[in-house]
C-alpha cells in the first residue's frame, strides 16, 4: 500500500485529500467506462452481428458521472455563497481557470490526433470550429464533443453566479434560498424534458441531440441537486433522513444506480447500429436515467460517511491516481484505439476487448501522465487564485 | 471533461491573477501555444482540400471530403445543393450517410440532369443504390441491393409503382462501384465488371430531373456512398 502510494505521489504527486478525496476514483471509472465503450465499439465495427449489451451504454453512462461531477463540484462554492452571504469570485477568474483547464491539453491531443488521423479523417473535421471546440459536432477528436457541451455549461454557470445572489438577496430565509435553487434545478430539469420530447417529435432531432446543452441540462442538474445538499448541510441545516440514510448505506445507494442503469439497458434496442431507430420513448427513457444512475452512484462520496467500503477503495492510490489522469486519458484513448485499428485492420479483433483495452490503457495513461505533470499541472498554477487574495 | 479541480473548494478568492513569479511559466505556455497551433494549422491545411474537381468530361463530381454534418450533405461541385428528398443525410467520415431514415426510403438529390451516367462508390450490404431521372418521390430510375435475394435490380418507379426492369447477381462484395446510365430510352446499370442494358419504352420525356442515392427502411444507416461522379447521358 506505502509502496503503491509512493509510486503514484512520484507520478502525479500528492493525491487529492479532503472530504471528496474519493471523486477522483469515480473519475477513474467513468473514464474507464468511456474507454471501454469505445473499445468495444471498435471491435463491434469489424465483426458483424454483435447483439446489444451493457457495454453498449458504458460510454453515455461514463459522460453522465462526468457531466453530474461537473455539476456538483463547480456549482457548490456558488451554493454555499447563496446559503452563507459570502460572495463568491469573480466570474472572469472563474471562467479563465475553466478554459485553461480545457483547452491547453485538449490542444495537445488535437495535435496528437492530427498527426495520427488519416488524411480523409482530417478533412472531415472542421479545423477552426474543432480547435475552439465551437461547435459539439464538427469536431476531429471524437470525445471533443462532450467539451463543447462542458464550456457551454460554464457559460451557464458563469451567468447563474451574477444572476442567483442579486435574486438571494430578496429571499428573506435559508428556506427561501433554497426554495429558490430548487427552482432553478426544476427549470433546468423540465427544459431538459420539453427539448428531449422536441427532439423525439422532430425527424431530424437526432442530429440535435448531441450539440444541445439543452439535452444534458437534468444531468448536470443531478449534480447540482448533490451540491446544494451539501451546502446545506454545511450551512447547519438537516438533510432529509432518507437522503442522508441511503449515502450512509452506500450499497443501497447502488443498487438504485443499478436499477436506474439496468433499466437503461433494458431499454436500449438491438442491435447496437439501429440505435437511430429506437423508439421516441425509449430514447426519452435512456437518457432520462441516465442522469439519477450517476446521481445515486456519487450520492455515498458527497453525503455519506468516508469510512465505507467502495468509497474507501477508491480513495486509494491507483484510483486516485487513474482519476488524476483521467483528463489526458479521456482525450487520447481513442486516437490511440484508432492508430493501433488503423495498423492492424481486422487483425485488431485478435486481441480480443481485454487486450485491446489493455494496450490502449497502457499507451494512453503514458501520455496522460507527460500531460499532466508538463502541461497541465503547471498550466492550472498560473491561474491557481492567490490563497491570500481573500 | 469534469476532470474538475473542486472549484473554489477552499474558499480563497476567485481572483485568477498570475502568481508572482511566474513569468517564465507564462512565456512557455504562450510558446507552447504557439507551436502546438502552428504544427495544427500546418497538418489541417496539408489534408485539408476545400475543393473538388471533377474528372474530365464530369458533369460535376462529389467525393463527399467534409466536415462531419448530422442534418445536410452540403454541396457537390460547381455548389450543387445536394437536397434531402427523404430521411434525413449528413456527412460522416468522408462519406454520405443516412442519420435518420425516412420511412420507407431515404433519398437524396442533386443536380438538373435528366439524361446522365451516374457512378458511386457503395460500402454496406443493406438495400441501398443509387438513383438517377429522379423527378419525385414516385417517379425514378434505381440500381438498388436486395439482399434478400442476392440481387442487384434495375428499377423504374413510376407514378408509384415499383417495376423490377432486369436483375444483376449480387456477390456480396462491399465495397461495390454502381453505375447507372439513364438515356431517353435505354437504362444501363452496372455493379463492378457486371452490366446490364434494359430498354425502358414507357419513360417519359422530362425535362427536369436529379441523380443522388437511396436507401431502403432503417437498415439504411447502414450504408455509406463515397465518389459520385455525374456525366452527361447519352
Amino acid at each position: 500500500m506505502s509502496r503503491a502510494r509512493s509510486v503514484v505521489t512520484r507520478v502525479v504527486g500528492e493525491p487529492h485529500g479532503g472530504r471528496f478525496a474519493s471523486l477522483e476514483g469515480y473519475r477513474a471509472v467513468a473514464a474507464l467506462l468511456v474507454v471501454v465503450f469505445h473499445v468495444r465499439g471498435e471491435l463491434t465495427v469489424r465483426a458483424a452481428g454483435v447483439d446489444a449489451d451493457p457495454v453498449d451504454n458504458f460510454g453515455n453512462f461514463g459522460v453522465a458521472i462526468f457531466f453530474v461531477l461537473s455539476g456538483f463540484l463547480l456549482f457548490r462554492p456558488t451554493s454555499r455563497a447563496l446559503f452563507t452571504g459570502e460572495r463568491e469570485g469573480g466570474t472572469g477568474g472563474f471562467l479563465l481557470r475553466r478554459a485553461l483547464r480545457i483547452y491547453p491539453a485538449y490542444w495537445l491531443a488535437l495535435t496528437g490526433w492530427a498527426l495520427l488521423a488519416t488524411d480523409q479523417a482530417r478533412r472531415a473535421a472542421d479545423p477552426i470550429s474543432s480547435f475552439f471546440l465551437l461547435s459539439s459536432s464538427l469536431t476531429g477528436l471524437g470525445v471533443a464533443w462532450t467539451l463543447a457541451i462542458e464550456l457551454r455549461f460554464y457559460i451557464f454557470l458563469a451567468v447563474l453566479r451574477v444572476v442567483l445572489p442579486v435574486l438571494a438577496k430578496r429571499c428573506s430565509s435559508a428556506a427561501a434560498v433554497l426554495r429558490l435553487q430548487l427552482g432553478l434545478l426544476a427549470a433546468m430539469y423540465v427544459t431538459s424534458v420539453v427539448f428531449r420530447a422536441y427532439i423525439v417529435a422532430r425527424p431530424d432531432g437526432r442530429a440535435l441531440m448531441n450539440g444541445s446543452l439543452f439535452n444534458y441540462l437534468d444531468w448536470f442538474a443531478v449534480g447540482m441537486l448533490l451540491a446544494i445538499a451539501v451546502s446545506w448541510r454545511d450551512a447547519g441545516h438537516r438533510v432529509p433522513s432518507a437522503l442522508h440514510g441511503l449515502a450512509d448505506r452506500e450499497w443501497a445507494s447502488f443498487v438504485c444506480a443499478a436499477m436506474c442503469f439496468g433499466a437503461v439497458v433494458a431499454v436500449m434496442p438491438a442491435p447496437m447500429s439501429l440505435a437511430f431507430n429506437e423508439p421516441p420513448l425509449v430514447y426519452f427513457f435512456r437518457f432520462a436515467l441516465q442522469g439519477p444512475a450517476a446521481g445515486f452512484l456519487l450520492l455515498p462520496a458527497v453525503l455519506g460517511r468516508s469510512d465505507q467500503l467502495v468509497q474507501r477503495t477508491l480513495r486509494r492510490p491507483w484510483p486516485a491516481a487513474i482519476g488524476t489522469l483521467s483528463y489526458g486519458l479521456y482525450l487520447w484513448h481513442k486516437s490511440i484505439l484508432g492508430w493501433i485499428a488503423d495498423r492492424l485492420h481486422s487483425e485488431v479483433s485478435v486481441l480480443g476487448l481485454v487486450g485491446c483495452f489493455a494496450a490502449v490503457l497502457v499507451v494512453s495513461l503514458l501520455i496522460a501522465t507527460l500531460s499532466y505533470r508538463l502541461l497541465e499541472r503547471p498550466v492550472l498554477a498560473l491561474a491557481r487564485p492567490r490563497p491570500d487574495a481573500r | 471533461m469534469a476532470i474538475v479541480e473542486a472549484e473554489g473548494a477552499s474558499s480563497v478568492s476567485e481572483q485568477a491573477k498570475v502568481n508572482d513569479g511566474s513569468w517564465l511559466r507564462l512565456a512557455l505556455f504562450a510558446l507552447f501555444v504557439v507551436v502546438v497551433s502552428g504544427v495544427y494549422a500546418f497538418v489541417m491545411r496539408a489534408a485539408y482540400q476545400p475543393d473538388q474537381k471533377p474528372a474530365f468530361g464530369a458533369l460535376f463530381a462529389d467525393n463527399f471530403d467534409r466536415p462531419r454534418n448530422e442534418a445536410s450533405l452540403g454541396s457537390a461541385s460547381g455548389d450543387r445543393k445536394w437536397t434531402a428528398a427523404d430521411g434525413l443525410w449528413g456527412i460522416d467520415a468522408g462519406k454520405a450517410v443516412v442519420t435518420f431514415p425516412g420511412k420507407q426510403t431515404s433519398i437524396a438529390v442533386v443536380g438538373n440532369v435528366p439524361s446522365a451516367s451516374v457512378s458511386v462508390t457503395l460500402t454496406g450490404k443493406a438495400r441501398c443504390g443509387l438513383v438517377a431521372r429522379y423527378v419525385d418521390a414516385s417517379n425514378y430510375v434505381a440500381l438498388e441491393r436486395v439482399p434478400a435475394f442476392a440481387v442487384w435490380n434495375v428499377v423504374v418507379v413510376r407514378d408509384g409503382v415499383a417495376t423490377v426492369l432486369d436483375k444483376i447477381p449480387d456477390d456480396g462484395g462491399s465495397p461495390a462501384q454502381l453505375r447507372l446510365e439513364v438515356g431517353a430510352r435505354v437504362v444501363t446499370a452496372g455493379v463492378g465488371e457486371r452490366s446490364v442494358t434494359v430498354t425502358d419504352t414507357a419513360a417519359p420525356a422530362v425535362s427536369s430531373a436529379a441523380v443522388g442515392l437511396i436507401g431502403h427502411d432503417a437498415a439504411a444507416t447502414d450504408c455509406t456512398w463515397d465518389d459520385l461522379w455525374v456525366f452527361k447521358g447519352n
